[in-house]
């Protein structure tokens, strides 16, 4: 079953000197899948996400999640949605520095006005699936990049979303932070069974997807599936990425850890 | 986590951000409650109606508005700071209502703590604040009482103003744009425009509104710059236009003529180019642009408090002056012909002021009152008399022909221009029998302000010729060197002589007059000192608001220069100065709007207040250092964390 559709999405910028940001964007993803975006800066990665995360309307086209398109939602219930069925990772995290790491975890349940033992429990579980047990009761600006970015992905499902989305969630983190990251996406995909989609610049991040699609100046360009072996994803990944041109050439050069 | 925790964490681990909003807001409330204390005193509201009351109300109803916009400003700075976290919880799925429920929590929060805090500050201060009002209004001693109905109103206007604030946050927040919001305080860095027009444009406001303050003294130095001065005199609603110039030029100031002069700074390169002066200019630039509306509100703000402050102040110290040159006499006896109580009460005045001790000098002048043809009224005195006076009060003597005349004002502030009696070249009296050629104009009132319109002094033998006497009277002036204890011995007197009979005799003291005016302005100088710390305060933190709004983009921005070399000392002072350029540019303008402001003031005043000004113009300045110094090494050192060593 499809959980996530775009039909012939097109987003366009400025009144005076409109800007097609997104053309004629059209993809299904089944139910459970792990799909990557990749393309060249400015390729309409972000702008895409974002048309799917209900904030950002496209200009024509429909999004269909589960079958329901959100922008037909009234404001109260958009929000609604957003609460129950989506979670989001961001590249610069996006902790509320207000709160403690557990507090933030359990936000989303918060805003549902869910019971606090409803909350503890959840937070034990995905604390301990995220190994950040020890770091619940620190703030934000205590903890390291890679803390910080587990806590946003614990965040992310603790309310165990429809679909779960990234903007580039390793963009800010050192490659072993990266590694942990990645591997923590396709643990949670494949135990919970929760559609990822994710945006990344990093064709090792990008490896650990089902299947990776390309854009290119806001068009859909190519999509690759990943089969047995992440190592034979990752060079195809590098391969269509030199089609691509533009900063794929200087990645090329990364070795396969 | 329930969502009421949530608020109550937001705020309780917030302080940075929610310590200047709830400074300012204790702070208000703690002035408004201590007006109120006042107001409701029981003494006070005995003397119902009075200006008294009149003025402290009216400060009060300046006071609440004031607050309201404050109150709103600042929780609008204070929401902006937070766009980003805003953003963030609407994409975890925040509706409207729940955002507007986080935001009325924190706000009631906020307000009730700061209501209770300001009250009770307002408390311990209250016996202090009606100690000087007791003195200021020499009521005796006002007693302390338990304020409840000041407590009441303060309590239940600002839960209306945080109510009130609360109900409109939804149109701050513009929610709808959670992309925006996640962006946070940072705009995209546009392409700064201004235009030479509007610059130009600023320039000319300014110069007609500082030009319209200083015109009254551009008198006697073109003709063609006297008939302007004229002109503008005579405009109507000239004040309004006058503001309306200089603040819109305030404005455009900050909007265009800055960013004008800075564009003509990047031009010359040597400068440009020469070590940090890049940095700090290119980066003005969007500081300014960016806070345009900020500076213009701080500088109109300022503005306001240095100019009430100064006012009050020169106000306050000049009454002494003033009541001197308008009483030159300590005390003025004046009697009609008819009058046959004449001598019996010059005598108890005489015994009055020597049973109570008090030296004195007795000048008496006999004064006629003509009524021409043309019914124009002239009051003449003869020289012997004139020069006891102007003895007394240090003055030339005058000697005239049979044929001369001296003209004396009537008013302190008298100007041969506007005052067409005094710009007569002949006089004629007996209508027309006596022809005299006016030779000049005496220097000083010599009775007191505002008796004997249209007095000439003429030759003694001349006097004593005159036959068309409408009236006659004598006029006994005191000069007594301890008038400042004369209250007791006035009060006596009036007990005697009453406040005069029409037809018969008037009289009038110098003290009394001094009384009222010092107490009044005792009075403005307690309430504008007030406002004025009110209005400085608003103004300051807005200040601290938007510092803090831009640290995070600052931040960001020093991690990359000193990535790239930047040292600790370069960051240091290119900080230095741009934080300098927020705080004293507003403050520098804002003096000079007063000083002209002050201007408009020195026009009903006789003494100079330039020295007043300075000084509060002085003391401005030290507390802006004093805080530009605390907020600049805060600034530093939280940049320095950041910055690669
Ligand atoms: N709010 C906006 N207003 C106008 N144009 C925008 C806006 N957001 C994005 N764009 C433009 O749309 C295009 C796509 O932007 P987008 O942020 O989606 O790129 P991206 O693929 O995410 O790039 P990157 O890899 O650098 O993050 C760009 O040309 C960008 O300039
Ligand atoms: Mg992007």
């Amino acid at each position: 079953m499809e959980i996530l559709k775009l039909n012939h999405i097109t987003k366009v910028y400025g009144d005076k000197v409109p800007h097609s940001a997104l053309k004629d964007i059209n993809l299904g993803i089944e139910q459970g899948e792990f799909v990557g975006v990749m393309g060249p800066s400015g390729s309409g990665k972000t702008t895409l996400l974002n048309v799917i995360s209900t904030i950002d309307p496209p200009t024509s086209g429909e999004v269909l999640i589960n079958g329901e398109n959100p922008y037909q939602l009234d404001r109260a219930k958009l929000a609604l949605f957003r609460r129950r069925k989506l979670g989001f990772v961001f590249q610069d995290f996006n902790l509320i520095d207000t709160l403690t790491i557990g507090e933030n975890i359990v936000l989303p349940l918060t805003l549902d006005g869910q019971k606090v033992s409803f909350m503890d429990k959840k937070l034990k579980e995905v604390a301990a699936r995220l190994n950040i047990e020890d770091i619940l009761t620190k703030r934000t600006y205590e903890v390291s990049g890679g803390q910080a970015q587990r806590t946003a992905i614990a965040r992310a499902i603790i309310h165990s979303p429809l679909l779960l989305l990234a903007d580039e969630p390793t963009g800010n983190l050192d490659s072993k932070a990266a590694k942990d990251v990645m591997e923590l996406f396709e643990s949670i995909n494949r135990d919970t069974g929760v559609t990822t989609v994710m945006v990344t610049h990093d064709p090792l991040s990008a490896s650990y997807c089902h299947r990776v699609i390309f854009i290119k100046d806001g068009r859909f360009f190519n999509e690759i599936h990943r089969g047995n072996s992440r190592q034979k994803f990752y060079q195809k990944i590098i391969d269509v990425l030199s089609l691509l041109g533009g900063e794929a050439d200087d990645l090329s050069s990364i070795r396969f850890k | 986590m329930t969502f009421l925790q949530f608020a109550l964490n937001n705020v309780k681990r917030n302080t940075r951000v929610y310590l200047a909003y709830f400074l300012s807001s204790v702070f208000t409330i703690m002035v408004f409650f201590s007006f109120a204390v006042n107001l409701f005193h029981p003494v006070i509201v005995g003397k119902r109606g009075g200006a008294i009351e009149q003025i402290l109300g009216q400060t009060e109803v300046a006071i609440l508005v004031f607050s309201f916009f404050f109150v709103l400003i600042s929780v609008n700075a204070f929401l902006k700071v937070r766009s980003k976290e805003f953003g963030i919880l609407m994409i975890l799925g925040m509706s409207n209502k729940q955002l507007r429920r986080l935001v009325f929590l924190e706000n009631m929060v906020i307000g009730c703590l700061a209501i209770i805090v300001g009250i009770t500050i307002g408390l311990v201060f209250s016996k202090l604040f009606l100690m000087l009002l007791s003195s200021i209004l020499s009521y005796g001693s006002l007693s302390f009482y338990f304020p409840y109905k000041a407590i009441l109103l303060t309590t239940g206007f600002f839960i209306l103003i945080f109510l009130g604030i609360s109900a409109l946050t939804p149109l701050l927040i513009r929610a709808s744009n959670i992309v925006t919001l996640l962006k946070g305080t940072k705009k995209a860095n546009r392409e700064i425009k201004f235009s030479i027009m509007q610059s130009m444009t600023a320039v000319l406001l300014l110069g007609t509104g500082y030009f319209m303050a200083v015109s009254p003294q551009l008198y006697d130095i073109n003709p063609l710059l006297d008939k302007i001065a004229l002109f503008i005199e005579n405009l109507p609603y000239a004040e309004i236009f006058l503001t309306a110039s200089v603040v819109i030029g305030t404005y455009l100031f900050f909007s265009q003529l800055s960013i004008f002069v800075l564009h003509r700074l990047k031009r010359n390169r040597s400068f440009y180019f020469y070590k940090t002066n890049m940095l700090w200019i290119s980066d003005l630039n969007y500081r300014i642009r960016d806070n345009t509306r900020m500076l213009f509100l701080v500088t109109i703000f300022s503005t306001v408090a240095f100019t009430a402050i100064t006012g009050v102040y020169a106000l306050y110290s000049v009454v002494k002056d003033e009541a001197l040159k308008e009483n030159p006499f300590a005390l003025t006896y004046t009697s009609y012909s008819g009058n046959e109580n004449e001598q019996q009460h010059i005598k108890t005045i005489d015994e009055m002021l020597e049973s109570h001790g008090f030296h004195y000098e007795k000048y008496q002048s006999k004064v006629i009152k003509q009524v021409s043809k043309d019914s124009q009224v002239i009051h003449v005195i003869k020289q012997s008399d004139y020069n006891k006076r102007a003895s007394a009060l240090g003055l030339e003597r005058v000697v005239l022909d049979k044929g001369q005349a001296l003209l004396v004002p009537v008013y302190v502030r008298f100007d041969p221009k506007r005052d067409k009696t005094l710009s007569q070249k002949n006089i004629a009296l007996d209508n027309g029998e006596i022809n005299l050629e006016v030779v000049g104009v005496a220097p000083k009132v010599i009775f007191y302000s505002g008796l004997f319109r249209n007095l000439v002094v003429v030759n003694d033998e001349t006097f004593n010729k005159i036959t068309d006497i409408q009236e006659k009277y004598h006029s006994y002036s005191y000069d007594i060197p301890d008038w400042l204890n004369t209250i007791e011995v006035t009060e006596k007197l009036r007990d005697e002589l009453g406040v005069g009979e029409y037809g018969q005799y008037f009289w009038s003291t110098r003290i009394e007059g001094y009384q009222i005016e010092n107490q009044n302005k005792k009075l403005f100088l307690y309430v504008g000192f007030f406002l004025g710390a009110i209005f400085f305060l608003g103004a300051s933190s807005f200040l601290y608001f938007r510092l803090y709004t831009d640290l995070n983009e600052e931040k960001r921005k020093y991690i990359g220069l000193s990535k790239l070399g930047l040292s600790f000392n370069e960051m240091k002072k290119v900080a230095s100065i741009q934080i300098a350029v927020l705080f004293f540019v507003p403050y520098i303008l804002a003096s000079i709007h007063t000083y002209f402001a002050i201007n408009v003031l020195q026009t009903v005043l006789y003494s100079s207040v330039f020295n007043q000004f300075l000084t509060v113009i002085g003391v401005f300045l030290i507390l802006n250092i004093i805080y530009y110094v605390y907020v600049r090494s805060r600034y530093i050192s939280y940049l320095k964390q950041f910055m690669v060593q």
